[in-house]
């Protein structure tokens, strides 16, 4: 576990996600919460992972880097096995994995100084020297713009802006590689967030990071990600470089979310793909397409066989039954 | 009277049905409205209502009496993109229907474009910039307006940062002398920051609060001849 950069075999994706799952069990029965998922990241991109509440990207997020333990599948870190480590060899992970969580507001511990919060990650790393802790919590304050005068203050006299800035400041102090983004911005009014979508930008340029960026905002995640990863109900339904799914989206859950996106945009009035219904259950779910009972496009098949994500065109993937037919491919 | 045999969450979504067919064909009766209500309560706890089916409902029991003002905070905030887009409608073909006016507020401007044919613009409590949708959205009159609309990940091409209005909102108890938003405004001069202007009709229903309005124009029509100097149009 102890490998350096320059011992890594050239070409190796960060991160590898092969056919992972976790499942939660509970009095009504088992929750299908991320139902076999797989994917993989070069250093240095963004992976946006975008889908409904109840889709499973959060939990996605916390089994990658170990706050939930998975039932199935694989990870792998630079080739590296770390689906299960022990409790040394995740302190290790942990200084190269890091999350920057959602809410700024029940994420930090009100009775920690802003300084004392960010250094708290350097410490429980084994950083003892109190010199150097202080030289890198101004330094990490410096990124992220976080004036020095505030390193007294306490998060109840702070804005959420600046809260999520000391999230982010936890996050990178340790130097991390590789950093799982929970809903980062989706707590702060908008122009705040376009400060800190800029702040996360410049500092992924900077320290060459990778980045998983799990949002419900299309927006937001068209602008950050270098490729898209769709999920519903704990499953992939689509996979593509950024430009290329909002180019050409094939799954129809896709083309409804899409599409239901209100623009602001005066000029071209778009038409909206309806959906009917709501979300079914995740619990014990029925073989076949979940997305089945709400698609406008289900046939016999969807709903007695599970579709398999498949690459449909090129680096595009997709699980369904139908999905070159509907899209006119052959 | 004979109990019914059916589980009780079908029972409960048979009744459930019934009450709603009922509340459709009569939509002021009081009867229908408690019925709903207890409805809601008691399918609250079977667990089979979600956020948007609740909404529907709170929207459903909104229009019971037929108001001809209809005020909607933030509806659909807290709902999915799919079940925004599903409750918007219904929103949209009410009004049509029973020619209820609506009082939309929310931060989303598509939304707005969607929903609205008149918008205000609101900042630190006063009204900034009031006009028609076209007047908001193709004629912007005020820096904050401006600012909203800039801020947007929509707003930029690809490649380019995000441009986010600097500074924060200022601290109610502590507002500005002058125009609140002048300390963070690209435009502010002198008088600005020591009187505040008055709201101004600037073509036929569209109103500013603003000494340089006419400004963004001028700077539009200089970016549209050939890019300008702050590198707006240059990629990273």
């Amino acid at each position: 576990m102890d490998e350096t950069r320059e011992n890594r075999i050239e070409n190796t994706p960060i991160l590898e996600v092969k056919n992972l799952k976790k499942y939660f069990s509970v009095p009504a029965g088992l929750v299908h919460a991320v139902d076999d998922i797989s994917f993989s990241i070069d250093a240095g991109r963004t992976l946006g992972v975008v889908g409904e509440s109840g889709c499973g990207k959060s939990t996605l997020g916390r089994v990658l880097i170990h706050l939930l333990e998975s039932n199935a599948g694989q990870i792998l870190f630079f080739g590296r096995d770390i689906t299960h480590v022990d409790r040394q060899e995740l302190t290790t992970l942990r200084k190269k994995m890091q999350m920057i969580f959602q809410d700024p507001y029940s994420s930090l511990n009100p009775r920690m100084s802003l300084y004392e919060s960010i250094a708290e990650p350097l410490r429980i790393m084994g950083h003892d020297n109190s010199g150097q802790i202080q030289e890198k919590v101004y330094r990490i304050m410096d990124t992220v713009g976080l004036a020095r005068r505030l390193v007294n203050s306490y998060p109840h006299e702070l804005d959420g802006g600046r809260r999520q800035r000391i999230g982010i400041a936890r996050a990178l102090v340790i130097e991390p590689e590789f950093v799982v983004c929970d809903e980062p911005v989706s707590a702060l009014d908008v122009s705040i967030q376009a400060q800190i979508l800029n702040l996360m930008s410049d500092i992924q340029e900077e320290r060459k990071l990778t980045y998983i960026f799990v949002t419900h905002d299309l927006s937001v995640v068209k602008y950050i990600s270098n490729d898209i990863l769709v999920m519903y109900l704990g499953q992939m339904v689509e996979k593509a470089p950024a430009k290329e799914l909002f180019r050409h989206r094939l799954h129809p859950y896709t083309k409804a979310l899409l599409s239901a996106v209100p623009l602001p945009d005066i000029r071209h009035k778009k038409r909206r793909i309806a959906l009917k219904g709501e979300l079914t259950s995740p619990i014990d779910p029925p073989p076949g397409c979940r997305f089945a009972s709400r698609c406008p496009y289900a046939r016999e098949i969807c709903h007695s066989k599970t579709p398999v994500c498949e690459e449909v065109l090129p680096d595009h993937f997709a699980a369904c039954h139908l999905v070159r037919e509907i899209n006119g491919l052959s | 009277m004979a109990k019914s045999k059916m589980p009780e969450k079908s029972r409960q979504r048979s009744l459930f049905r019934e009450a709603m067919i009922r509340f459709l064909h009569n939509p002021t009766g009081m009867a229908g409205f408690i019925i709903i209500s207890v409805m809601v309560i008691l399918s609250l706890s079977a667990g089979i209502i979600s956020g948007g089916m609740l909404q529907r409902i709170v929207i459903a029991i909104a229009l019971a009496c037929s108001p001809e003002l209809l005020l909607a905070d933030e509806p659909t905030t807290a709902l999915d993109v799919t079940i925004q887009a599903q409750v918007l409608d219904m929103m949209n073909d009410i009004k049509k229907k029973m020619g209820t006016s609506v009082l939309m507020i929310t931060h989303d401007l598509g939304i707005i474009a969607e929903m609205c044919d008149r918008v205000a613009v609101i900042y630190a409590g006063e009204i900034v910039e009031m006009g028609d949708l076209e007047h908001i959205f193709e004629r912007t009159e005020h820096p904050y307006t401006r600012g909203l609309f800039d801020s947007l990940p929509n707003a930029v091409g690809e490649g380019n940062r995000l441009k986010p209005i600097e500074g924060l909102m200022p601290d109610p108890s502590n507002l500005p002398q002058g125009c609140k938003f002048s300390p963070r405004c690209p435009y502010a001069t002198k008088e600005c920051l020591e009187k505040p202007a008055v709201l101004t009709e600037v073509e036929p229903g569209h109103f500013v609060q603003c000494y340089h309005h006419g400004c963004m124009k001028k700077e539009k029509s200089r970016i549209e001849e050939g890019g300008d100097g702050n590198g707006r149009n240059q990629r990273k």
